[in-house]
């Protein structure tokens, strides 16, 4: 019965939105000079005949992609037939993807985006990325400045940061450190985000070894972690009272498991923290180019980030923009972030700290 | 007249010999094609862009600590795996063949059920049983007598020997169960009367006269427990714990190495070859003759009531731990908005079945991608390995026994290896993230259960049947289509659903090669355990209906599953 | 090599061999069958007699000779002709019976008229009419397995016939039947045959099968000819030890024997040899005349069987219906000039 309502009442709405978008003039168009309407429109076009998009995300999860989707089409005027084909992956498994697919030379994503900085920038310098001067990177020039992106080819749609989050429910914990929260966690209860397995990971384990020593993860490591890839399994154990503390947590989960009725609470540690940008980018040999653009200006719009923000739970470092929810994704600019020049560490030092991890830890 | 007759003539003998041919190439190169890609790509190393040949890679592989130790992972989990299984299957047959237990016969198809079912799902549905702390048994104790619980550590290659040995205890039992049925009572009465007890007429009489069966069902159990990536990636992957195919699947991620990666493969396709051979030389050496050809009812023991109720203990045991738990908590779980370990019937939704049925688009492909693979893959598969098992059985050649121990081989190379070699064979070719690359690998990979099912019933079929349509006029086309197939058609359609229901459930192959838009139902769950363990039990779920279906339409062929 | 077959030659066999391996099946064979004839192949297994009929039918191919059917050359190594099994319009009555368990009793026989393209009703009148001939009438619409092996073996012959062949093999037609049925199926051939007036060959390993059913008789020996000729020569004169052995004759080695020269075996049957305990006075000039002693004597109804050693490795049967030796007693074995076969080789 469920299953009818919601089919009958989404295909409404769609029907809704469709006449709707016949009848005004398209949402992105509103304010721009005439010359930059027929250059959008002309840009619609061409994506048109694309005939569709692919896009990859190590974060957007599905509910939020159809929202994500369908504001799209409202944007731009896109038919509800225009299809947006969305693939969530770990960053571990979408890095894999890409390499795989360039180095087959058989592009099938337009446009991604990944928690992994130092891989970010160098795959930039091999000119893996489309050039493309998106208006929207007005917004982020303060971002850029601090190392989070390169005019024209990629900036963060948001960002993120794996850290401690525990079950109120099953856990009292009062602290406001990292020391604080290894020292709640029962040995054996307790999940480490997998560095072998997950890019993301290993580029949270490369900041925090800026203001953490190495004593601390070995003392981690005599606690018996247990060790996770993705940041469900962690949410989930910590649901389950499987484990008490997760300390590669993830605001978007606990937000969405709080939305359900779940009481979860997220630490951003007084040592700081290191913050995770998702970079986006298109692919230069994206299939369908036209496409692609129009989703970069429309996820880095204030819509876009508002919904992200809203669903997801990502910081949006647009200018001027305000958090719907500042608890568990506080404002930008009042965050204590630990700093890394991605542009400057290779892929070796990071190799030097997977190793360093798998050490300590010897999984 | 005479030129006429002469070229239909050779038409007719062309068909008749190339097809079957062409069936067993397609075989040979379904096997060596992504072989020598493996074997090719193993042996070059990069120097600053420049491929050299070298061994370097296997040098590595002889002294990395961290392959030996996932070697020996994997080792314990296939010894582990087929040493309960050979015990529980054993058991299983004999108690259903050969003693009054009642309910033999349903018991008979119900332990054949976890056969059919997707060992990964198994693992998920048990990690919700008996996760540390809140597994469903753990929060029910902790329900009745207070405390957290700890329960046993499914998270260890304990927990994964557990699950293999569930869920391939009906290989053994299917090796075993129809020999003992057949077994002449007169070996057995023969023993006791010349003064053996029981035990020891099963320890000298029984279990000797099955050691074909017996090893063949231990081979492929071990063999594939060892290779299996699905439960390990669900259970140790998260301790740390290492072995064999999570290694393998490591190598390719990034920083791939796909070198290493091919030369661990080549290794680990070389030990199973050997080993496939040594029991093929081993069996090959004596044959059992165990009908006696006159008509006889094996021997059936009346059991006394606490015979009885131990038989029956074992059984209901078996079905609930493979069968009725792990699907109970995946339903619990699939229909919890939140799952937190416990139950709670005033919440519960079908929400997740919607998201996954109508609401995410990724799985509708995936089920669509799965059953257009299913069912393309059974069909051509089916088709291939007809010719190959008309080749086998009717086509005289030398070359026979070569080729048929040829086209054996992939039921011993676990499907992450092989799917690694059509990898490296299909990343720079337009095959590469197409259904087509997953559709040839598990056809390369499952083939031979097909030419298995198909050449048991084959070697039946009485030549005379088709010979006897030739004398009277049929061509070989005819004689095929009127005469062969339809007589052949319960083992084409076994066949057929046999590789419908191996690949709905693949996971193991699809892993390497799947790419955007390729995803199957099992790489769904994989993606979508990125979101919420609700929506994979729905989806693991759905997949046991299409298996079940499977099974079910199975059961009315009435095909043996094993010859 | 074509027309070496005599005038009236309908079917011609000429140097065929054939090979498995290393194994020579059939060794240059050469023979012929005239019109409305009957042949049969007789040997002990492994003969090649099964071999020569699949080579006629067309299901095995010989590696060189010639064979034609009816004027029609079906295979001729020399000119590279090798016709289908279906393109030699033959009818074949298999071992097994080889009828089709998947079809009923009348789409088995009419199948033969369906593959060459017959009428449905043409076809089912047909078959309705050569299954009245053979008794099969009320059976038509039963499944073929659910029939008991004389039926099914009336089925395979119905089925062979159906299309008014010229040829038709029948491979051990009756050799998986019990004694009587046998006896009433051969009576019951022979009046078909005299009936439709097809040419007949037999493949059969069993004496009394060949002699009844077929006016000539070949009988073969690893691949090869050994005696062939109208079925009452073969059976009466002897010129061979193998023919005088597979007959179930004795035969003996000539040289370990007194006063026998000239040829190197002598054979004769069981029923001629005369027991005496004393010489026998009724001998005359040329009978051969041994002494022995009686091994076994086995009781066989109306006479005896007795095994008697006649020198050291000569070993003879006999049957006698005196009945009055015993195991040790020492005969005299007395066999009529007449009676004795001077073997060939």
């Amino acid at each position: 019965m469920t299953f009818v309502r919601h089919a009958l009442s989404a295909s409404f709405a769609l029907m809704l939105s469709a006449v709707q978008v016949v009848a005004q003039e398209i949402p992105a168009a509103k304010g721009l000079s005439d010359a930059d309407r027929s250059e959008l429109m002309q840009m619609i076009e061409a994506a048109k005949k694309e005939g569709s998009l692919n896009y990859s995300d190590t974060i957007i999860q599905p509910t939020t992609n159809d929202v994500l989707v369908a504001a799209f089409r409202t944007y731009y005027g896109l038919p509800i037939s225009f299809p947006v084909n969305y693939t969530l992956l770990t960053s571990g498994a979408m890095i894999t993807r890409v390499e795989q697919e360039l180095a087959a030379n058989r592009i099938t994503f337009d446009v991604a985006a990944i928690g992994s900085p130092t891989w970010t920038f160098e795959r930039q310098k091999s000119d893996a990325f489309m050039n493309y001067k998106s208006k929207q990177y007005a917004f982020y020039q303060d971002a850029i400045k601090q190392g989070l992106g390169i005019d024209g080819y990629f900036v963060l749609n948001g960002g993120y940061a794996q850290i401690p989050i525990w079950n109120t429910e099953i856990l009292d914990f009062k602290g406001k450190s990292y020391k604080e929260a290894l020292a709640a966690s029962t040995p054996g209860r307790f999940s480490i985000g997998d560095v072998v397995q997950s890019e993301s990971h290993l580029t949270t384990y490369a900041g925090l070894r800026q203001v953490l020593d190495v004593d601390f993860f070995k003392e981690m490591a005599k606690k018996k972690p247990t060790f996770v890839g993705r940041s469900e399994q962690s949410a989930q154990r910590i649901l389950t009272g499987q484990d008490v503390m997760a300390f590669g947590g993830n605001p978007s989960r606990v937000h969405q498991s709080n939305q359900k009725g779940a009481k979860l609470k997220i630490l951003y540690p007084e040592e700081g923290f290191t913050f995770l940008p998702q970079l986006t980018f298109i692919l230069a040999k994206a299939p369908h180019p036209n496409a692609a653009k129009l989703w970069m200006d429309f996820i880095l719009s204030d819509a876009g980030q508002k919904i992200l923000a809203d669903k997801e739970a990502l910081i949006s470092a647009r200018a001027g923009f305000q958090s719907p929810i500042p608890d568990i994704a506080p404002n930008f600019a009042s965050l204590k972030i630990i700093k890394v020049d991605w542009e400057k560490m290779s892929a070796q030092q990071l190799m030097k700290y997977r190793d360093e991890w798998v050490s300590i830890f010897n999984p | 007249m005479q030129a006429g007759t002469q070229s239909k003539e050779k038409s007719g003998w062309a068909w008749q010999k190339s097809l079957p041919l062409l069936g067993v190439s397609m075989g040979i190169l379904l096997i060596i094609g992504p072989f020598m890609a493996g074997l090719v790509r193993s042996l070059l190393l990069w120097v600053a862009d420049d491929p050299q040949v070298s061994l370097a890679n296997y040098a590595w592989l002889f002294t990395d600590r961290r392959i030996q130790t996932a070697a020996i992972n994997s080792l314990i989990c296939g010894t582990g795996a087929m040493s309960i299984s050979l015990v529980l299957g054993t058991s299983l047959a004999w108690i259903v063949s050969r003693t009054n237990v009642p309910g033999r016969e349903i018991f008979k198809t119900l332990n054949l059920i976890p056969f059919f079912f997707s060992p990964y799902v198994g693992a998920i549905g048990w990690i919700f049983l008996v996760a540390p702390y809140s597994g469903l048994m753990q929060t029910t104790t902790a329900t009745l007598f207070g405390g957290p619980v700890e329960g046993p550590n499914i998270y260890s290659l304990a927990g994964v020997i557990w699950i293999l040995s569930l869920f391939y205890t009906p290989y053994v039992y299917l090796f075993v169960i129809s020999p003992l049925q057949r077994m002449d009572a007169a070996f057995e009465d023969a023993a006791r009367v010349h003064g053996a007890g029981f035990w020891t007429t099963v320890r000298l009489i029984t279990l000797p006269l099955l050691q074909p069966g017996l090893l063949s069902a231990a081979l492929i159990v071990f063999v594939t427990s060892a290779g299996l990536f699905d439960v390990p990636l669900a259970l140790t992957a998260t301790k740390g714990i290492r072995t064999m195919p999570t290694e393998v699947f490591a190598l390719v991620r990034y920083p791939s190495d796909l070198g290493r990666a091919a030369a661990f493969g080549i290794f680990i396709t070389a030990v199973t070859v050997a080993l496939t051979l040594w029991q093929r030389a081993h069996l090959a050496k004596r044959r059992y003759e165990i009908v006696s050809g006159k008509g006889y009812k094996p021997r059936v023991i009346e059991l006394r009531r606490s015979g009885k109720i131990i038989a029956l203990t074992i059984e209901i045991i078996f079905l609930l731990t493979s069968v009725v738990l792990p699907v109970l908590a995946l339903i619990l779980v699939a229909l919890s908005p939140l799952w937190t370990g416990k139950f709670n019937p005033a919440n519960a939704t079908l929400a997740n079945f919607n998201y996954v049925l109508f609401e995410y688009s990724l799985t509708r492909q995936a089920i669509m991608n799965s059953l257009f693979l299913a069912v393309t893959g059974a069909t051509i598969g089916v088709m291939i390995s007809g010719l190959q098992s008309y080749y086998l059985v009717r086509v005289r050649s030398v070359f026979k026994s070569f080729v048929d121990a040829l086209l054996a081989l992939p039921l011993g190379i676990p499907g992450i290896v092989l799917s690694l070699f059509f990898l490296i064979f299909a990343i720079r070719t337009p095959l590469y993230g197409t259904l087509a690359i997953l559709l040839i690998a598990y056809i390369a990979r499952f083939f031979p259960f097909a030419t298995r099912t198909i050449t048991a019933m084959l070697s039946a079929i009485h030549p005379e049947l088709e010979e006897s349509a030739r004398a009277n006029g049929a061509s070989w086309g005819q004689t095929m289509r009127m005469i062969l197939l339809p007589l052949l058609r319960p083992a084409l359609i076994a066949a057929w659903i046999m590789l419908f229901i191996i690949f709905i459930r693949e996971l193991g192959a699809s892993i390497l090669l799947y790419a955007s838009g390729t995803e199957t139902i099992s790489i769904a769950m994989l993606l979508l355990s990125e979101n919420s363990v609700g929506y994979v039990a729905a989806l693991a779920l759905i997949q046991l209906v299409l298996l079940l279906i499977g099974f079910s339409l199975f059961r009315l062929t009435r095909a043996p599953v094993v010859q | 090599m074509q027309g070496q077959g005599q005038p009236e030659s309908f079917v011609t066999i000429s140097g065929v061999t054939k090979k498995f391996g290393d194994f020579t099946a059939l060794d240059a064979l050469s023979f012929s069958v005239r019109e409305g004839g009957t042949l049969a192949l007789l040997g002990p297994s492994g003969c090649g007699k099964t071999t020569m009929l699949r080579c006629l039918a067309g299901l095995e191919t010989p590696e060189s000779g010639f064979i034609s059917i009816a004027g029609k050359v079906v295979f001729d190594s020399a000119k590279g002709i090798n016709l289908n099994p279906e393109e030699r319009g033959l009818g074949v009555v298999f071992q097994s019976y080889a009828v089709w368990p998947h079809m009923s009793v009348v789409e088995n026989v009419e199948f033969p008229l369906r593959v060459r393209g017959i009428s449905k009703e043409e076809r089912r009148a047909r078959a309705m009419e050569i299954l009245e001939i053979v008794g099969l009438g009320q059976y038509a619409q039963r499944s073929a397995t659910q029939l008991s092996g004389g039926q099914q073996q009336r089925v395979a012959l119905a089925r062979a016939l159906v299309h008014k062949p010229a040829l038709v093999l029948f491979d051990e037609a009756l050799s998986n039947l019990d004694a009587a049925l046998r006896e009433h199926m051969r009576l019951e051939l022979k009046a078909l045959q005299d009936k439709l007036g097809f040419t007949a060959l037999y493949v059969t390993h069993d004496q009394g099968e060949a002699l009844g059913l077929a006016e000539t008789i070949i009988l073969m020996n690893a691949g090869r000819i050994d005696t062939s000729g109208l079925a009452r020569d073969v059976f009466m004169n002897h010129r061979t030890s193998f023919a005088a052995l597979f007959f179930g004759l004795n035969v003996i080695e000539a040289d370990k024997l007194p006063g026998m020269t000239g040829t190197k075996f002598i054979g004769f049957q069981r029923e001629h040899a005369h027991l005496s305990s004393v010489t026998d006075s009724a001998a005359q000039n040329g009978d051969l005349i041994v002494p022995g002693r009686i091994a076994t004597r086995s009781f066989q109804g109306l006479v005896d069987e007795y095994a008697i050693d006649l020198a050291e490795g000569v070993s003879i049967r006999v049957l006698d219906g005196q009945g009055q030796f015993s195991p040790g007693d020492q005969v005299h074995v007395r066999i009529k000039a007449g009676n004795l076969f001077r073997l060939n080789d």
